[in-house]
């Protein structure tokens, strides 16, 4: 789809505490071998849209190292693109870092005529979508600009401070609301949105005239409130807003049961492309006992695992026992340590410290390189 | 710009004695240790080496591995002046041929290594595994002055006969070469890993092309011609793991040896420098299930482990369901092993499906081969 211009804006991104305080949440590792917004962007990629803008907020670094080469997502570098976006005005004055500002900073792909399109999505949200469908909806609807909802039964629970909306007999969006946990049924604004370009085009050129600090949230709202009808596209299937860090673990261990990998996210023909390692198989030494956990090519595991997600290259030693946490990448447990109910950041070494352990609702955390 | 090195790897054969295995791909893609084909220790060998030019001599069932080679990315020969192009037969203005011999598979592409003008040409086979840089090996064919310098192993006296065995002088001068020797006067086997000077092979290789009686191939024709011609031949020693996985028991074999319980300092490691690169799956991270035994075993990517896995290597998308066991197998890409099934000591192909409460080889010592289509057992 040449005539579709995507950004994955990073922009309203949660934080996840001491998980993202040096990367955002994009860059986060996610089971063991994926970040979020490999998810993101394996969608796009699955769905034929190959010109990808990334809306980066801030701590670009983290994002750069993760994306690796543009052939990792693209299906033709070439004949498409995918390209940072960032505000450096911004970065230094927080206060105007916001998407729109971002995209009015890089605004040289709206100069494209051959944009028809222009699709924004985030990646706190991990479900899959497919565009072409969504793209062909939007385009039946005729309307300008079109927001992608989740239908849910669980909003007690999940999905708390998403926006919410109310669709009137015509699929069109009535209200936005924000989802407070007062009721299980809610129509839940997956903060993705269809633009045409002409008319993302003719409202940006407004935008600095009303206010500085306006998002593209923003500029939905408004636009549902005084201008247009904006068309509301439903997606059905696997759908998990990563709000919290209590989210995270949750939602992780959630997936860790089969029926919920194998079910609508994760299917034969809808690939999640990431950044590789060539890193070896997982080696199981003659004491290993694993039960019911997900690995990461390149862990060499001589212990117990028992209920967790290892990254790539963590090595449980004979002697050392995991269980219900979290490890990631280059983590190793020596001989006589326990770790339980815990996140163990990048490069960590359980040497000394016999028992890690924290509660089920509040799991430890040990930052990277941490040496105990 | 010309080159100093450029290698060529010698991947057209089927592997007969693989039977299955090689039913519908060549020897050199067969699947290795869970995550590699066999072409990838060449290829990764001549990436870490710094050689950045390569030509792939493909001709049974050449789609599959001209497939997997692509743009040779998967090895990094996509980079600035780098390329990894795969060479199968072709038609030309004098018609067409196949590659009749080993050397005939480079006579036929002399246009390719003509363009690339390298001073020396490193020849290898695309069927072996093992871990070298070919650095020193083209450093002492440097220093020496050698037309060809063959990289040689020394095997036992006994075993001897069943390779190409080299004499040679005190100084590693190559005397004499002989085919699979009945009384072997040398235990230095050549493994197959030739450096030419270029210049030099290019002569020898269009004067065999003309010779009627010749097989065309490296071993039998050129080596002793070059010989015959008092040319300096001269041997490389390498030292350290290198198998031939020719047969299914040595497949068998080699997979064995990358269990913990086996592992030792001669262990090849691949994830250690030089590290072995191989294709990315795009798979899921590994799921073990909450009934999941696995003891000494190797397993990648993708796999979802149900059932009871000891002293195996599992490939990526295998699937061993609940009350399954596996012992002293190797299980290629996407076979599944259904509920309650039992497999002892066997290859399994890709994409076999063994199924519910199935007993493959229970009992027995002898390796047994099982393919998708189950027509050919061993």
């Amino acid at each position: 789809m040449k005539n579709v211009v995507a950004l994955v804006n990073l922009h309203n991104s949660p934080n996840l505490g001491i998980l993202t305080a040096s990367r955002p949440l994009a860059s986060t590792t996610f089971l063991g071998r994926y970040t979020f917004i490999d998810f993101a962007l394996s969608n796009l990629t699955n769905s034929g849209i190959d010109n990808i803008g990334i809306l980066v907020k801030n701590q670009s670094r983290s994002i750069i190292k993760h994306l690796g080469s543009e052939s990792t997502y693209l299906k033709n570098p070439k004949t498409g693109f995918q390209s940072l976006f960032i505000n450096e005005y911004g970065i230094n004055n927080p206060l105007f870092n916001t998407d729109v500002n971002n995209i009015l900073a890089n605004d040289w792909f709206l100069y494209d005529k051959n944009a028809k399109y222009i699709v924004i999505v985030p990646c706190q949200f991990v479900c899959k979508i497919d565009f072409s469908k969504i793209l062909q909806e939007h385009i039946e609807s005729n309307k300008v600009v079109s927001v992608v909802y989740h239908e849910t039964s669980h909003a007690d629970t999940r999905f708390i401070n998403c926006d919410t909306l109310v669709v009137d007999a015509l699929g069109n969006v009535q209200k936005f609301d924000v989802n407070m946990g007062e009721q299980e049924k809610a129509y839940i604004s997956l903060e993705t949105y269809i633009f045409n370009a002409d008319y993302l085009r003719e409202i940006l050129s407004k935008i600095p005239d009303i206010s500085s600090l306006f998002t593209l949230k923003d500029i939905v709202h408004f636009i549902v409130n005084y201008k247009e009808k904006v068309h509301a596209i439903r997606h059905s299937g696997y759908c998990r807003y990563y709000g919290s860090l209590k989210d995270y673990m949750d939602y992780s261990f959630e997936l860790l049961d089969k029926d919920n990998l194998s079910s609508n996210l994760f299917t034969e023909d809808w690939k999640y492309y990431t950044t590789t390692h060539n890193s070896t198989p997982v080696l199981y030494g003659q004491n290993a006992i694993v039960k019911n956990s997900l690995l990461a090519n390149g862990c060499r595991i001589n212990g117990e695992v028992n209920h967790s997600i290892l990254a790539r290259n963590v090595i449980i030693e004979e002697g050392a026992s995991v269980s219900d946490s979290i490890i990631f990448t280059d983590t190793i447990v020596k001989k006589g340590c326990h770790v339980k109910h815990a996140i163990i950041d990048k490069h960590c070494l359980i040497k000394n410290k016999e028992e890690v352990s924290g509660e089920k609702d509040n799991p430890i955390y040990i930052p990277q390189g941490a040496n105990i | 710009m010309s080159k100093q090195c450029v290698a060529m790897i010698l991947a057209g054969g089927k592997g007969t004695r693989l039977h299955a295995l090689t039913k519908k791909i060549a020897k050199p893609a067969v699947y290795f240790g869970g995550k590699y084909r066999i072409i990838d220790f060449s290829l990764s060998n001549v990436a870490n080496s710094g050689i950045d030019t390569c030509g792939v001599l493909t001709q049974y069932e050449s789609v599959a591995l001209n497939n997997y080679i692509g743009n040779g990315e998967k090895w990094g020969f996509n980079g600035v002046g780098g390329k990894c192009i795969p060479l199968p037969p072709r038609q030309t203005e004098e018609g067409a041929s196949w590659y009749n011999g080993t050397a005939d598979a480079i006579y036929q592409n002399l246009d390719f290594l003509d363009e690339e003008d390298p001073e020396y040409v490193l020849i290898l086979s695309g069927d072996h595994i093992y871990k070298t840089l070919y650095n020193e090996m083209l450093e002492l064919h440097i220093k020496s002055g050698a037309t060809c310098t063959i990289s040689v192993l020394e095997v036992p006296l006994n075993e001897a006969s069943r390779f190409g065995i080299l004499e040679v002088d005190n100084n590693d001068v190559i005397t004499k070469f002989v085919e699979k020797p009945k009384v072997p006067k040398s235990n230095l086997a050549s493994m197959g890993v030739y450096i030419f000077t270029y210049k030099e092979l290019r002569k020898a290789l269009v004067l065999d092309a003309k010779d009627e009686n010749s097989e065309h191939d490296f071993g039998k024709n050129i080596i002793p011609y070059l010989l015959n011609n008092h040319k300096l031949l001269v041997a490389y020693r390498f030292k350290g793991y290198w198998r031939d996985v020719g047969t299914v028991s040595s497949l068998h074999q080699a997979n064995m040896e990358l269990l913990p319980s086996n592992r030792n300092s001669d262990t090849i490691r691949f994830g250690e420098y030089p590290p072995i690169f191989s294709e990315d799956t795009h798979s899921l991270p590994q799921f073990i299930g909450d009934k999941a035994t696995i003891k000494n075993s190797l397993i990648n990517q993708g796999a979802e482990i149900k059932g009871e896995v000891i002293n195996s290597v599992i490939s990526n998308e295998v699937k061993v369901l609940e009350g399954a066991v596996v012992k002293n197998s190797v299980l290629m890409p996407r076979v599944t092993i259904s509920k309650g099934a039992y497999v002892e000591n066997a290859i399994i192909g890709p994409d076999t499906l063994i199924k519910e409460k199935e007993e493959i080889n229970k009992g027995n010592e002898e390796i047994i081969l099982i393919d998708y289509a189950r027509s050919l057992t061993k």
